[in-house]
């Protein structure tokens, strides 16, 4: 049992030296850049801290309601960032056939307490990009100690591990509810897909929920009346979210030095690790029964003959080439739900990021009409809806050649060049998100008042980027296709994954701030226009020649 | 008919196939054997257009694939050794889609779609994802695939891995069929028993070059063998 646990353990370490044994160089400098965008961010966020704290600071009357406000809604973040990662993780830890022979072993027991410690390790990444460059700058700003600074890490951790826990015991808890469903109804209807759309259902309750309960609020109430009438009205709604407590005793101990805060931060860390033994002894009596349910699924020799199994076929009415990749790239994401998750959770934050923005214009409305917003809100609103596109063409687009060279066979061996398959792909991709963000974006520009003529512009900018993110995708999965790994989250930390990531990021944050610089001149708007325009054309014929060397298969096979 | 001409295929600094030429003839049943990592299939994958050459040329019924590949693979059947295929779609899609990428038009492919299906009894199973699929049943569905456009050439990388014995018959029949009709086979396979009795003609594939190639009974008279010795006593007697 201890050598296999050891094993397992020490499987991370070989991982990095066979990723290391080939191509070394290029390799390390794939890590380097990993090194740099992360500290990049890390600055970033730090100076950002930093500036916003400064800009708060100037109002005294606000300022301390609002770093109470702030604590709240930075703890609430990073909870959903762990419980939604959580979940993931533990629904793909039981997907992985790879383990069936652990499971045959009779050392299955180790897998809850390595899935425990795969999900913790993956969350704790929040805390390296973003957690430390906040809490730093927070620290610096209100000159508090190195103990507090220190006591504050341990509670964010120890916050990390109460949402990954929670996703545990949630996937727990829905795959326990169909199997009593199952039980009732006399046939099994325990799914990996089925648990995680219960998980969803009941997260879209509880928020709306909490949207009932606390959103109606007017915001700027918040902030009306003293200190003390101030903090009662936020205590009074924002008691009902999951993080409260955590977040006040953060908030008294970076910005009150509040003694109570070094208390309660030893209390949560003991809770928390009783916490943690408990769901680990929870998961590892229950793994191998929530296995056996969950595997159920992979068993086919019931289901050949079964009509149970059946699903409705699609025919491919098209003969048309580029028609039918892209009936087919339309059918293989509706029928993987993880894919159809993965849309929801990026489309939900936008959808929610404008809720946010519905909201505080209607509040400032009330205290004036005609409320003006600066203009860098304007370009922020293009910069955040280019991000969400850039982080859904790096989970979709980006890996899409890499991903299919298991199967890449079939359209190798057709009669359909690489150039056609790259077109159905783009059209797609570039259909799909323009079909779901233009609403987004077109409710952003209605909300903040925007006029007809600017905000067909704003449009035209807005959707030229997507083609462009869409196509330095495809350009880069074509042109450096991946031989080894099919696996998006792998791919997207390849150097071409990672040159997607800057580029995408670079580039919007470019397009955004040259839109902030020419807001007031509709000439310098179509010059930016002109410009995307010859940038995507370029592209275009970057992918062409690319498509033109492109080989199905590679080194690997040898 | 299929012609090698100089073919050679560098993966960076190795090379994995050296100037191969070889020559198959319309209604040939040509088997190549050889051990692990000799470059088989990857000169499968040449033929098929998975692959370009470093050096060579391939002709497929006179079409060059690297000039032509749309009207050379139009001719190609292949049955790859991985039948491996989107999870997320049925069979019945799976073979619709392949129909479609050789224009086959729609009413015309559910018709022999459904008329394919009934040759390894696998009517019933079509509607039900490729996840759920045993790896023999998947096997059935690619080599039913590589047949729905009617091909003049069929590419095969071992075709009767994880099929039960009386699928391994239908199979042989298939491809004895084919040949009759004037189809043209090049297989690559480790089930020996198989090359044996369809190959018309059998080559052993070492290090990227064809060390040998004779009919059966070349191969077994070449090596000084016995009549009646088996295909695997050949093989080993050229290699070990």
């Amino acid at each position: 049992m201890s050598e296999s646990f050891g094993l397992l353990l020490s499987y991370p370490g070989q991982v990095i030296k066979r990723y290391l044994a080939r191509e070394k160089f290029t390799r390390i400098f794939a890590i380097f850049i990993l090194l740099l965008i992360i500290l990049f961010v890390g600055i970033s966020i730090y100076a950002t801290t930093i500036g916003g704290l400064n800009f708060i600071s100037r109002d005294i009357e606000i300022r301390d309601a609002l770093y109470f406000y702030i604590a709240q809604l930075f703890y609430l973040l990073v909870f959903v960032l762990s419980f939604g990662n959580s979940i993931l993780v533990i629904a793909a830890s039981f997907a992985r056939k790879s383990h069936q022979w652990i499971m045959a072993t009779p050392s299955f027991s180790i897998m809850a307490f390595v899935n425990l410690f795969q999900l913790l390790a993956s969350s704790l990444w929040i805390f390296l990009a973003v957690i430390i460059p906040v809490l730093v700058g927070i620290a610096q700003f209100m000159g508090v100690d190195g103990l507090q600074l220190f006591l504050s890490f341990v509670l964010t951790t120890a916050l990390i591990i109460i949402g990954s826990i929670c996703g545990v015991l949630a996937y727990m808890l829905s795959v326990y509810l169909l199997r009593y469903f199952s039980r009732l109804l006399g046939q099994n209807i325990v799914s990996q897909s089925l648990a995680i759309i219960l998980l969803v259902i009941s997260s879209v309750l509880m928020i709306a929920l909490f949207w009932r309960i606390a959103i109606p609020q007017d915001f700027v109430k918040f902030f009306d009346g003293n200190y003390i009438v101030q903090m009662q009205t936020m205590k009074e709604q924002l008691i009902y979210l999951p993080t409260f407590g955590i977040a006040q005793v953060l908030h008294d101990l970076l910005f009150c030095s509040n003694i109570f805060g070094t208390t309660y931060t030893i209390i949560f860390t003991v809770l928390t690790l009783g916490l943690f033994i408990i769901t680990y002894v929870l998961l590892d009596k229950n793994y191998l029964i929530m296995w056996q349910l969950l595997q159920e699924g992979n068993y086919i020799a019931e289901k050949e003959n079964s009509k149970l199994y059946s699903h409705r076929s699609y025919n491919f009415p098209a003969v048309n080439a580029v028609h039918n990749i892209i009936d087919k790239e339309l059918l293989l994401i509706w029928r993987d739900k993880k894919n159809l998750l993965w849309f929801v959770i990026v489309i939900g934050l936008w959808v929610a990021q404008t809720a946010v923005s519905w909201r505080v214009t209607a509040n400032a409305n009330n205290y004036g009409d005609g409320y003006v917003f600066p203009d860098f809100v304007y370009a922020l609103i293009l910069a955040i809806g280019l991000y969400f596109i850039s982080a859904l063409a790096l989970r979709f687009v980006f890996p899409t050649f890499s991903a299919e060279r298991k199967v890449a066979w079939i359209l190798g061996v057709a009669p359909i060049s690489p150039w056609n398959i790259a077109v159905g792909k783009l059209l797609i991709y570039t259909g799909i998100f323009l079909f779901l963000g233009s609403p987004i974006v077109i409710a952003n520009f209605v909300i903040l008042g925007f006029g007809f003529f600017p905000a067909l512009l704003y449009w035209i900018v807005f959707s030229l980027s997507v083609i462009l993110i869409v196509l330095l995708a495809i350009y880069l999965s074509i042109a450096h296709p991946n031989r080894f790994s099919s696996d998006p989250e792998t791919l997207s930390t390849t150097l071409p994954g990672l040159a997607f990531t800057s580029l995408a990021l670079g580039g919007t944050i470019i397009i955004a701030n040259i839109m902030y610089l020419v807001l007031s001149n509709v000439d310098l708007v179509v010059l930016l226009v002109l410009l995307i325009t010859v940038l995507n054309l370029l592209l275009t014929s970057l992918t062409y020649n690319a498509s033109e060397k492109f080989e199905y298969a590679g080194e690997i096979i040898a | 008919m299929i012609k090698i001409k100089g073919v050679s295929k560098k993966f960076k600094d190795k090379t994995i196939i050296h100037n191969l030429d070889l020559s198959i003839k319309k209604g040939e049943f040509y088997a190549l054997i050889g051990p692990n990592g000799a470059g088989k299939s990857t000169l499968i994958k040449l033929l098929s257009g998975l692959l370009q050459p470093t050096k060579g040329e391939i002709l497929l019924d006179g079409i060059n694939i690297v000039e032509n590949p749309k009207e050379a693979k139009a001719l190609i059947g292949y049955i790859p050794d991985e039948p491996t295929v989107w999870d997320g779609m049925t069979g019945f899609e799976f073979m619709n889609f392949v129909g479609a990428l050789y224009n086959i038009p729609a009413s015309q492919r559910e018709k022999d779609i459904k008329k394919l299906l009934k040759i390894y009894k696998l009517t019933g199973t079509e509607h039900q994802l490729y996840q759920d699929y045993s790896r023999g049943v998947r096997q059935k569905y690619s080599i039913l695939a590589a047949l729905l456009h009617n091909p003049s050439i069929l590419l095969i990388d071992e075709p009767i891995v994880g099929l039960d014995p009386i699928s391994i018959d239908i199979t042989k029949n298939i491809l004895d069929i084919f040949v009759k009709d004037g189809g043209t086979v090049l297989m690559v396979t480790h089930t020996l028993f198989v090359a044996q009795e369809l190959a018309t003609r059998i080559g052993i594939f070492e290090k990227g070059k064809l060390k040998i190639e004779g009919t059966y009974k070349e191969l077994v008279d070449r090596a000084n063998l016995p009549t009646k010795t088996s295909l695997d006593d050949v093989y080993k007697n050229y290699l070990v």
